[in-house]
C-alpha cells in the first residue's frame, strides 16, 4: 500500500531529514516549523530573536536526528525540548525579569486561534487532556510549573520572582507536576 | 500513582524532570537511580509531563523565507551527491529496534519509483499473524527504509541484512536493541533490486526476515 509523504509517521520524515533526503527534509520543515517557530516566540518573545532560535533549533534537529530516541520522547516534544533550551539560551543574555508569566500561562491554557487552523487542531487534540490538567491546578500551581517548565527558572529564582519562601516555591513546583501526572492518568483512565 | 520506591521522598525529582535542579540536587538522587527501576519509572513520567507543557504552546507561523532558510542550510545541494555508507552506519546506530524470534518483514511493496518523486510504500511488519510495527520504504535516487517495532526482547545485536533479486547479500547496518521497541533507518544500495530483508543475531541465524514481492 501506499503512503502520501504527508501522511509519513514524523519518525520517518526525522529519518530523512536527517539523511538528507529532499522531499523528506521539505516534509519534515513544513510539519514542525509552526510549533518550533511558537516556542521559541512564547519564550524569547521577541520575533527575530524567536527566529534565530527556531532556525537553529532545525540544524540541530538535523545534526542530531541520529540520537533521536522515539522511547523517550515523541519527535514534536524532541524538537520542543531542543527549542526550548535554545530559546532560554538566548533569553540570558536578557534577563526572564520582563517576562509575563500570566499572559504565558493564560496562553497555555487557553490559546488563541492560530493562523493556521489544521496545525493548531493537532496540537490541541495532543496536548489537550494535559491542558485541561494545568487548567485544574491551583493558579499558584500551575504558575510555578510553567516558570519552571517553559521559563527554565529554578526554585529559588521562582520564590524569589513570586515573593514566597525557597521551600514554597518547591513545594508548588512539585506538588504541581505530580498532580498533572496524577490528572492525565485519570483523565486517560477515563478514555480507555 | 505509582511514587517510585517511596525513598526519595521529598527529594527534587519534580525539578530534575523539569529541568531546573541544580548539581547538588542531581547528586543527591543520582545513586539512588541507576539502581532503582521504580523511581526511574517515575522520573520517566514526570519528565513525560514536563516536556509536555511544550505541546500546549500555540504554534505561530514563522515568516515568510524561513523553510527556505533551514533547508538551505541542512540540506545543501548538490543532493545527488551525498556520501551514503558513512551516513549508514550512523543511521544503524541511531536508534535500538527490538526483535523478536519468527518476527518477518511482510507487505507487498511496488517496484520502485522514478528518482525524486518521493514515492513511498509501506508494509505491515508481522510475526507470524501479527502485525507488530511498520516497515516503509522511500524509492529515491538514494533509497532507504525504516523500520518500527512495538514489542520485542531486551539486550540483542543483530545485523540487518538486505537480499538483491540477483542473489547479491549486503549488510546495511548492525544495531544494538537496548528495549521491546523502537525505530531504525538505513540508506540501501541505490543499484539494488531488494527482494528480501532479513535480521540476523550473532553467529547468523536468521532473526526475522521479509520477503519483498515484486511490484
Amino acid at each position: 500500500m501506499g503512503l502520501p509523504i504527508q501522511d509519513l509517521p514524523d519518525e520517518v520524515l526525522l529519518a530523512g531529514y536527517g539523511q538528507g533526503d529532499p522531499e523528506l527534509a521539505v516534509a519534515f520543515v513544513r510539519r514542525f516549523q509552526a510549533r518550533v517557530f511558537g516556542v521559541a516566540l512564547a519564550i524569547a518573545g521577541n520575533p527575530s530573536v524567536a527566529e534565530d532560535v527556531a532556525q537553529q533549533a532545525f540544524v540541530r534537529a538535523w545534526r542530531h536526528a541520529g540520537a533521536y530516541d522515539p522511547r523517550r520522547a515523541s519527535v514534536g516534544g524532541w524538537l520542543g525540548v531542543i527549542t526550548r533550551n535554545l530559546a532560554l539560551d538566548a533569553a540570558r543574555v536578557r534577563p526572564a525579569a520582563g517576562l509575563d508569566p500570566s499572559g504565558l500561562l493564560e496562553r497555555l491554557v487557553d490559546p488563541a486561534p492560530a493562523a493556521d487552523p489544521e496545525g493548531l487542531l493537532v496540537a490541541a487534540e495532543a496536548a489537550g487532556t494535559l491542558r485541561e490538567a494545568l487548567r485544574s491546578l491551583p493558579r499558584e500551581q500551575a504558575t510555578a510549573v510553567v516558570l519552571a517548565g517553559m521559563v527554565g527558572l529554578s526554585a529559588s529564582q521562582i520564590a524569589e520572582r513570586e515573593g514566597i519562601p525557597l521551600g514554597t516555591a518547591k513545594t508548588r513546583v512539585r506538588t504541581a507536576l505530580r498532580r498533572l501526572r496524577a490528572e492525565l492518568e485519570v483523565q486517560r483512565a477515563h478514555r480507555a | 500513582m505509582p511514587e517510585g520506591c517511596g525513598a526519595l521522598a521529598g527529594e527534587p525529582l519534580a525539578e530534575i524532570a523539569l529541568g531546573i535542579a541544580d548539581a547538588q540536587d542531581r547528586a543527591a538522587v543520582v545513586a539512588h537511580l541507576e539502581s532503582c527501576p521504580a523511581c526511574r519509572d517515575e522520573l520517566r513520567a514526570m519528565t513525560e509531563v514536563a516536556d509536555g507543557l511544550l505541546e500546549l504552546v500555540p504554534p505561530a507561523e514563522p515568516p515568510v523565507g524561513f523553510e527556505e532558510r533551514v533547508l538551505a542550510v541542512t540540506q545543501p545541494a548538490p543532493r545527488t551527491v551525498r556520501r551514503r555508507w558513512p551516513r549508514l552506519v550512523a543511521a544503524a546506530a541511531m536508534v535500538a529496534v527490538a526483535l523478536a524470534g519468527g518476527w518477518a518483514l511482510a507487505g507487498r511493496l511496488s517496484s520502485p519509483a522514478p528518482a525524486g518523486n518521493g514515492a513511498v510504500e509501506t508494509a505491515a511488519l508481522r510475526a507470524g499473524n501479527r502485525t507488530v510495527g511498520q516497515v516503509v520504504l522511500v524509492e529515491h535516487a538514494h533509497p532507504w527504509m525504516s523500520l518500527r517495532l512495538d514489542a520485542g526482547p531486551h539486550d540483542v545485536t543483530v545485523r540487518c541484512q538486505v537480499v538483491g533479486n540477483d542473489g547479491r547479500k549486503v549488510t546495511v547496518g548492525t544495531f544494538w536493541v537496548a528495549d521491546g521497541r523502537g525505530y531504525w533507518a538505513a540508506t540501501l544500495p541505490a543499484d539494488l533490486s531488494v527482494s528480501k530483508a532479513q535480521l540476523l543475531l550473532p553467529g547468523g541465524r536468521v532473526l526475522a526476515a521479509a520477503t519483498i514481492l515484486p511490484g
